[in-house]
This record gives structure tokens, sequence and C-alpha cells, in this order.
């Protein structure tokens, strides 16, 4: 279970390797009525497409690709013989060759769910992300920006303050219309894996800066916040980003975003807290 | 001139925004918002070529302005698109 969404993978023998992967047997559920299918094993053909993103994977070995083909088809690959085909006519199910090594299957799994979970107004989001009082705070920036930082100086100062995932989270609108972010199985080099979701308060895109510093944004500078935080192949996808605009579009009706220049201290996560909070915190 | 083929005008949040794909990077210094006066503009002026006295001439029909005014706003838009690479010569 993702976000409130059940994904049910097939085949036995991939089902059991899956619970293998660090983090992943946090979210398995009892079988029922799926939401999304994820078809492992297929004797698939790799179709004619246009490549439209490409990235190196340096732990999975290869490099991989994300291409579009006729009829609103989707293809991720790692190199050449292992791939995922997605229709966006039928969103409810993803295709996947036989994917043998664990790293690579993951990431074929987050593919999956970035592709499908766009047509159920969700999608992953990075982001290290903490809750306090019920209510979850997303903090969006390039790696090595220092979000992660930022949430262990909330998790070390802010009572009551806790981490929900330190890498890719869900985030997505509920059935209630409701904006909620999830702890998912991708949580980086932080193995934070909470099956548990929360309303959003806010969202702060950090930026180092040699003082703290906050500010609300508009929506355009928000939508600019929070678009290269989502997976990056959909922005390259003409299908894929009519639906990650509209998710965007409906968090920022919702949701304040913010931009936070700051310091890796105390101070930056206090400014954060109360903007986000409104209010002192008790400091630990 | 004309507007170019290469971006698309998205909803967000009750403000239209523009993105351009087919760039490597969705580079999100060159997106842009129109407001309500640009949006007419964009509306009425995409597919066809144009000059700046059509920008000019939509602006006093549209709006209870001065010529004056009109054909400065008019040279802020073609601007603003221009310098965002939207505006083909």
């Amino acid at each position: 279970m993702l976000g409130g969404h059940r994904l049910c993978v097939t085949g036995e023998a991939t089902a059991d390797r899956l619970m293998e992967i660090d983090g992943m047997a946090v979210f398995a559920v009892e079988e029922g009525e799926a939401d999304t299918i994820v078809y492992v094993d297929c004797n698939l053909t790799m179709p004619e497409c246009r490549w439209v993103y490409e990235f190196d994977f340096p732990d999975a070995g290869c490099r991989c690709r994300y291409g579009e083909g006729k009829d609103g088809l989707g293809v991720f690959t790692f190199g050449d013989e292992e791939f995922l085909l997605f229709d966006s006519r039928r969103p409810d199910r993803v295709e996947v060759t036989t994917v043998e090594d664990l790293t690579r299957l993951r990431f074929m799994l987050w593919m999956a769910v970035a592709l499908t979970g766009a047509f159920h107004k969700m999608t992953l989001i990075h982001s290290s992300t903490v809750v306090y009082g019920g209510c979850g705070v997303l903090f969006l920036g390039e790696s090595g920006t220092g979000k992660s930082t930022h949430t262990r100086l909330w998790l070390k100062h802010i009572e009551g303050a806790r981490l929900l995932n330190d890498d890719s989270p869900l985030i997505g609108i509920s059935a209630a219309g409701e904006v909620m972010v999830w702890g998912s199985p991708w949580s980086g080099k932080t193995p934070c894996y909470r099956q548990e979701g929360y309303p959003v308060a806010a969202i702060v895109r950090l930026e180092q800066r040699p003082e703290n510093a906050i500010r609300r944004l508009s929506v355009l500078e928000a939508f600019g916040a929070l678009q290269p935080s989502c997976p990056p192949a959909l922005a390259h996808s003409e299908v894929m980003i009519d639906r990650i605009v509209g998710l965007i579009s409906d968090v920022l009706l919702r949701v304040p975003v913010y931009r936070l220049g700051c310091l890796p201290d105390r101070d930056a996560a206090m400014l954060s807290f109360r903007t986000v909070f409104q209010r002192d915190g008790k400091e630990g | 001139m004309r507007i170019s083929e290469n971006f698309k005008v998205h909803e967000v949040a009750n403000e239209h925004i523009i993105l351009a794909p087919g760039i490597d990077d969705v580079d999100m210094t060159r997106a842009m918002s129109f407001n309500e006066s640009a949006m007419m503009l964009y509306t009425k002026l995409r597919g066809r070529d144009f000059e700046e006295e059509d920008v000019v001439r939509l602006l006093t029909e549209e709006y209870d302005v001065d010529e004056e005014v009109a054909t400065a706003d008019a040279k802020e838009w073609i601007k603003s698109l221009k310098d965002n690479g939207l505006i083909e010569v």
C-alpha cells in the first residue's frame, strides 16, 4: 500500500524478492483489489520510441533512459534488456521484463509508482519530510543543499518532531481533497520507512545562504520550487507533464510554499518551524 | 513577428503559467506567468504574424486605455516574450 493506493506485483518469485529490499516489507499488506498492477517477468519487445531523458545510475551500473512511443506509450530502461512499459491510456498497469538486480528492481518500482501515480493525483517528491502536531512539512532542494541536515535540526531542537522520510515520500490529494504526504520504501541513505500519511502544513525550499531568512512564494515561484523536485523523466513527457502540473496546481491552491535561505544551525530550524506553525515551540 | 509554438500555457492555481518544453531541462528561470491582459493578447495573436501596432490596437479595443498607455504596455508585453524566447521574429 503506497500513499493509500494498493499496488500489486504479480509473480510470486519477484514478490518474495521484493521483500528482501530494505524497507519494502513495511508497506506490504494483505491481498485485495489493486489500484495498480505491476506485471513482472513479461516477455516484452522494446517498442520504437524517442528518448527524452537519460541519466547514469552508478549504484545499478547502467545508464537509464526514458522514452515516448506512439499513442502515449512510455518506456523506461536499464540498458537494452531490462525495461518497463507504461501505456497512459491504461494507467492502472505497468509491464516489466525480468529484473534480477535488487537495486534495479527497487528503482523500477519507483518509476512504476511515478508513472501510474500521476493518474491517481499522486507523485514522488524529492524531499526530507518531518511530522509535527499531526502535520507534514516537506523540505525541498538540490541534492547536497542540506535538507537532511535541516530536518535533523528539527528532530534535535523541536520536541515532538519526527522524521517521516528522508528522500522520496509520496505526495498527493486524498479522496477528501486534502494534500497528504506519505512515507515510502524510498528513503535514500536514511532507513526511515513509515506506513503513515499526514496532511501537509507547508513546503519549504532550502538554499544555502550566509543568513537565515524565509519568505512565502508567489504561485509562479512556488511552481518553480516544486516542479524540479518531481520525477524528472515525467517533465519531458507531454502526457505526463500535464498530470504533474495539474497535481502541483492542486497543491498550490491548498498549501503555502516558502523559500528558506539558511545556515545549518538551530536558528534556521526555529525560523522555519515558527513560520510554518506560526508560534513558538517547546525546544529540546 | 509571431508567437513561438514551442510552449504551452498551463492553468496553475488560478494563474496562467508558461512552460517551454523541448529544452533539455525544464528551465524554471525561463518560466513566466501571464496576467489577464497578457493571456488575452496570447490567445488572440497566436498562430499568426503580427506587428506592435496590432498589439496596441487589441489593448485599446479591449481595455479603456489611451494609445500612449497601450503602446507602453504593448512594448512591455513584446519585450517580456522576447526575453523568454517566446517570440519568433
